[in-house]
């Protein structure tokens, strides 16, 4: 009896879930034609830096700093905080998003105590339809989300060959990044 | 086994390098550093958009003097004349000024007003002259050298590995292609990003195809010219070398009639419609 209705139980839950994780399934992979996980936030951080040790520090842009950046690398910026991380020596490590017309791309950009960028790690890359981008309640769910985590809907693809993805959204987002070290980074007190 | 997958922006896109092998993972690390450092000086020896390229110093100088070139820009000059020569010109890199003229290149360097085209090229043994104003752009090519150049690096340094494939924005090469399969990118009819998959058929491979989201300036430039109407079809290029996929597409696309060519010199050219259905040039 007691097997039965457990069995039941488990049935229901498992029906259940399946029917969330369709209604997941429906509502949100359908809006990526490609999504490619490459290195992890940590791996990234010891291909561009080895095993110098990191610490993150708070950054938050001011209203001030974020128009000056702004005008300087000519990109909007879609957070104040920053995710950022830096070592002994000055170096920093950023993990950063770009976001372009129909992509998404997780960073990690190594800048030295110079300013001079000396790694860029692409950890994620997830291309749209495109219809999706213009509704701000899909566009939040990417925002501020842990780094550590990935979407369960990422799939990756191999071997793709057509159209070449043009990265300058990419080259704007470090142009933005460079700018902000220089203003804001570079003057932190260690 | 341990393997790596990693991807930065290079050559205007975004390149990616997977190794799989019997290696610790610190090596493969470095192995595929290796690959990327390859990448990274093609960047910069071949970009058009980065001042100080050799590229940009060519376009600059080779006009008014013979200027000296590196055995790299020599390898992808040689293939690209050969080429030009070979398809009456339809496979042209002194493209640059109506790329200018559309906005698909920054006019940093001057625009020549009647710039000449590939026959006013002279290459020599590390030397390179223009006989009239011109100026070149190597983005049908370059893509493909450094693929190649990256995927060799690797490969000597870990000759036995499982699994290596360089990938810059569709320019493909993978070390044990026999049984792999790959996806060819098309647009479905509502322009959507689709991909249909296709059996490799040589070690390296290439796309060509207009988009409406910008794809390869080149060919927007050239299906726009009168003298054809942009087609929806994707372009696929295999061939032994990603150097050669990467230029035959452009052959394969522009000129039916130069199919030939693409036969040739060794490749396969397939055409993947609106509806994902690939099938084999001929």
């Amino acid at each position: 009896m007691t097997r039965t209705s457990d069995n039941v139980t488990t049935r229901r839950r498992l029906l259940k879930g399946g029917v969330v994780s369709a209604l997941i399934g429906a509502l949100i992979p359908s809006g990526f034609a490609r999504a490619t996980v490459y290195a992890t936030a940590d791996e990234a951080r010891r291909l561009i830096w080895g095993d110098e040790e990191f610490l993150q520090i708070a950054v938050t842009l001011t209203k001030d700093q974020k128009t000056k950046i702004r005008k300087l690398s000519k990109t909007r910026i879609y957070r104040d905080k920053l995710n950022a991380y830096r070592s002994a020596q000055g170096n920093w490590f950023i993990l950063d998003q770009v976001i372009g017309k129909h992509e998404f791309i997780d960073l990690a950009v190594g800048i030295d105590n110079t300013g001079k960028v000396m790694g860029i790690e692409v950890l994620e890359y997830r291309e749209s339809y495109g219809h999706e981008i213009i509704n701000p309640k899909w566009l939040a769910q990417f925002y501020g989300r842990d780094n550590s985590k990935r979407l369960r809907l990422t799939k990756e693809i191999k071997n793709i060959s057509g159209a070449t993805l043009s990265c300058r959204h990419v080259t704007d987002g470090i142009n933005r990044l460079t700018n902000t070290w220089d203003l804001v980074l570079k003057h932190i007190e260690v | 086994m341990s393997e790596i997958s990693r991807a930065q922006p290079w050559l205007g896109t975004f390149v990616e390098i997977y190794i799989n092998a019997d290696t610790a993972q610190d090596e493969i690390a470095s192995i595929s550093q290796a690959g990327f450092d390859k990448i990274a000086h093609i960047h910069k020896l071949m970009s058009y958009h980065e001042s100080d390229s050799e590229l940009s110093k060519i376009n600059q100088n080779a006009a008014s003097t013979k200027v000296q070139i590196s055995p790299h820009m020599q390898r992808v000059m040689t293939l690209a004349l050969d080429l030009s020569k070979r398809s009456d010109g339809r496979f042209d890199v002194s493209i640059a000024p109506e790329l200018i003229q559309k906005g698909y290149l920054p006019n940093t360097i001057a625009r020549p007003e009647n710039p000449g085209d590939w026959r006013d090229i002279e290459l020599f043994p590390n030397e390179i002259r223009f006989n009239k104003p011109l100026l070149l752009d190597l983005g049908g090519i370059a893509k493909g050298y450094a693929v190649d150049l990256a995927f060799d690096c690797m490969h000597e340094m870990i000759p036995d590995a499982h699994q290596i494939s360089v990938n810059a924005g569709g320019d493909l090469r993978v070390l044990r292609w026999e049984g792999e399969q790959a996806q060819i990118k098309y647009l479905d009819i509502m322009s959507r990003s689709r991909y249909t998959p296709t059996p490799m058929l040589a070690p390296a491979m290439a796309s060509s195809g207009l988009y409406p989201r910008g794809g390869d300036n080149h060919l927007v430039f050239l299906s726009t010219d009168k003298r054809k109407r942009p087609r929806r079809n994707v372009i696929t290029v295999f061939a032994s070398s990603s150097m050669m996929a990467d230029a035959l597409t452009k052959v394969a696309y522009l000129a039916d009639d130069y199919l030939d060519l693409v036969r040739e010199f060794g490749g396969i050219a397939l055409a993947t419609n609106w509806t994902g259905r690939a099938k084999v040039m001929s």
